[in-house]
């Protein structure tokens, strides 16, 4: 393994390997992958990195039956940090719930929270009174209550489900989550990796724990599946196959997710397919408020940054209203200032690369504003950022490391003998 | 100060003492001012005074008796000779003015025995009460130290991180630099209030030593970020 984690990181490292295991169970191998779809599911299914997808057991009636519990949970942004969330099924976002069109889904919707909720499935054609409107379309699910919902599918695409009840509170600590339906009869070329990314922001004041969800434009926490940076697992694909990645959104603010060495398709909204026709090449998909979004491309080989374009929120929390240090030469008065306060860096004179450098104390449960370590040296990213690892063989797969660059394919050097990433090209392993 | 140069060479000590434990009863500081206070020992002693010219002027209105002998010589030699008596006939003096002031200084005496008696409660009360006004103070602030100390440490933490710039980081050391020069303030306070009241009673008060010792002041957060900063230090 030479992918390398923040020091003392054992929970990323054995939720990586656990998802690992889970990705090469589900689509590992192309062989694997069809048979899985040959003889058990009649999709490929989808994998939500950092998250799960919703078990589901057969009614003797034929009907889908999946329980959703909506509790108070720890849940870790990244190691460093943990939140005190309001999750569905101990998780943030709840676990995918996947079904194939024409199935009859009944879901039972137990409420732990200190407060009344109702569950919003989000974009799916179905009877009003169950579309999970508190006050609106159902009575408000009380604390300790169960309530079943029940429809028929009469559609495919990428849906979502959240919390309509105190939605600015339930939503802003994260009760939200998937609904993905497989079409019953697929159409177009057949998707090889099918990935789901929940798009969320949160707010929590540096040295707490408790998201702030009355916040509402300056967010600090930027997360992919509920994980920033650092802490997101790479997503893996194998050289020319098709991948789908699904965007969705339930948040404050727009996301435009970018995906580096690929041109995609924007194949399906939450409102159904896109006609091929329609669809044109794009490297940026932007995805705002109650929307969802699919995108699908051939993967390249390589590793690949899978990001929002947003300046900020590729970023873990920062102040936003620090004095601008670029260019000013602090050497005057940082001795006065440790004067003062012993242990004061001078910082910000040559942009904030240096932070990523230093090793300093910050506030308790907080995240450094960009880090990661890479092959190259850091990363220097947060938030919602992630790697698409894309290898020619399943070996490589398997024994995922950094990517190897074939000779000179690799950015170098042309007036310094320190040629160190010449290191990194095939030729040397 | 009138010291000589010998004298001129203190070291102080690092941290101010901590405030006495002392619990002070103010029945009691009352009756000890009552009992202590030179200018009260003075007002009776005075009064004592005027009794005793009272006492005298009763005394003055028994007729005294002299006698004696006398004797003289003439001019021309004789020598005469003989008892002399004399005896007051308090017919019109009878020391009644005597009396009359002699009393009245009692009964002012008296009456400002008890204004200054009062006044006495009066002062030993404000310095009680302006010493635990003063102790109060002084406790606020000693125990707002730690946590100017404790703000002042997170900013660094929040400046490390970026959430913070340097403009928030030196008015949390200003704040405090504050709090501990108000604690000083307040600390002085106390101890000026605490000698007027010793002032107030008459005595000195012994000092009980306090076995809370003042742990904050002592570590100080000076100490603490250099070393978690030589910890952490810089790759």
């Amino acid at each position: 393994m030479r992918i390398n984690f923040p020091e003392g990181n054992h929970i990323l490292l054995v939720i990586f390997i656990l998802s690992l295991l889970f990705i090469s169970q589900n689509a590992y191998s192309e062989t694997k992958s069809s048979r899985v779809f040959d003889q058990n599911l009649p999709y490929t299914p989808v994998v939500t990195p950092n998250g799960s997808a919703l078990p589901w057991t057969s009614a003797e009636d034929g009907a889908k039956v999946f329980h959703l519990t909506v509790e108070p949970c720890k849940h870790e942004i990244a190691p460093g940090m943990v939140i005190n969330a309001w999750c569905y099924n101990g998780q943030t976002p709840g676990p995918t719930i996947e079904a194939v069109e024409g199935d009859r889904v009944r879901i039972f919707v137990t409420n732990k929270l200190p407060e009344q909720t109702a569950v919003h499935w989000h974009g799916v054609i179905l009877p009003s009174g169950m579309d999970g409107v508190s006050g609106l379309t159902q009575k408000g699910i009380q604390p300790g209550e169960t309530f079943q919902y029940e429809f028929t599918l009469k559609q495919h695409g990428t849906q979502m489900y959240h919390s309509h009840g105190d939605e600015m509170t339930q939503m802003g600590l994260g009760t939200m989550g998937f609904f993905i339906i497989h079409p019953k009869n697929p159409t177009g070329p057949k998707i090889d990796r099918d990935y789901a990314i929940f798009l969320n922001e949160w707010f929590v004041e540096p040295g707490t724990k408790t998201p702030n969800a009355n916040v509402m434009t300056d967010f600090n926490i930027f997360t992919f599946n509920g994980r920033a940076f650092p802490g997101t697992v790479p997503l893996i694909a194998k050289t020319g196959e098709r991948v789908r990645i699904r965007f969705g959104n339930v948040g404050q603010e727009s996301h435009p997710i970018h995906l580096h060495g690929h041109s995609f398709k924007v194949v399906v909204t939450d409102g159904g397919d896109i006609p091929e026709t329609a669809q044109w090449p794009e490297t940026t998909v932007s995805v705002f408020p109650g929307q969802t979004r699919d995108i699908e491309f051939i993967a390249n080989a390589g590793d690949w940054a899978l990001h929002c374009h947003r300046r900020h929120h590729p970023m873990n929390a920062m102040g936003h209203e620090i004095p601008n240090m670029i260019g000013v030469n602090q050497d005057d008065v940082k001795d006065n200032v440790r004067t003062l306060v012993p242990g004061y860096m001078a910082m910000g004179e040559k942009g904030m690369d240096e932070m990523t450098e230093m090793n300093m104390k910050g506030p308790e449960n907080t995240l450094t504003m960009m880090g990661g370590e890479g092959p190259f040296g850091s990363v220097g990213m947060g938030g919602m950022f992630t790697i698409l690892k894309v290898r020619d063989t399943n070996e490589e797969l398997k024994n995922l490391e950094w990517y190897k660059n074939p000779p000179g394919t690799v950015a170098e050097s042309v007036n310094s003998n320190n040629k160190t990433n010449s290191s990194m090209s095939e030729n040397s392993h | 100060m009138g010291l000589t140069n010998s004298d001129l060479q203190w070291l102080s000590q690092e941290n101010l003492p901590d405030l006495p434990s002392e619990e002070f009863s103010l029945s009691d500081l009352e009756e000890k001012a009552i009992a202590n206070r030179i200018d009260l020992a003075m007002k009776q002693q005075e009064i004592k005074g005027f009794e005793q010219s009272l006492t005298m002027a009763r005394l003055g209105m028994i007729p005294s008796v002299e006698g004696g002998f006398n004797w003289e010589k003439e001019s021309n030699g004789k020598k005469l000779k003989g008892p002399a008596f004399e005896a007051e006939v308090p017919v019109f003096d009878r020391k009644q003015a005597d009396r009359l002031r002699a009393q009245s200084q009692i009964e002012a005496g008296k009456k400002q025995l008890e204004a200054l008696e009062a006044q006495i409660r009066l002062e030993v009360r404000l310095a009680y009460q302006r010493l635990t006004s003063d102790r109060a103070m002084t406790e606020t602030y000693r125990e707002a130290i730690p946590i100017r100390q404790e703000i002042l440490k997170q900013t660094l933490y929040h400046y490390n991180y970026m959430l913070k710039g340097v403009y928030d980081l030196l008015p949390a050391k200003q704040e405090e630099i504050n709090t501990q020069r108000d604690y000083i303030t307040a600390s002085r306070d106390y101890w000026i209030a605490r000698s007027q009241l010793e002032h107030a009673v008459g005595i000195s008060l012994p000092i009980k030593k306090s076995e809370v010792k003042m742990k904050a002041v002592e570590e100080s957060v000076e100490s603490i970020m250099d070393h978690e900063y030589h910890q952490g230090g810089v790759k």
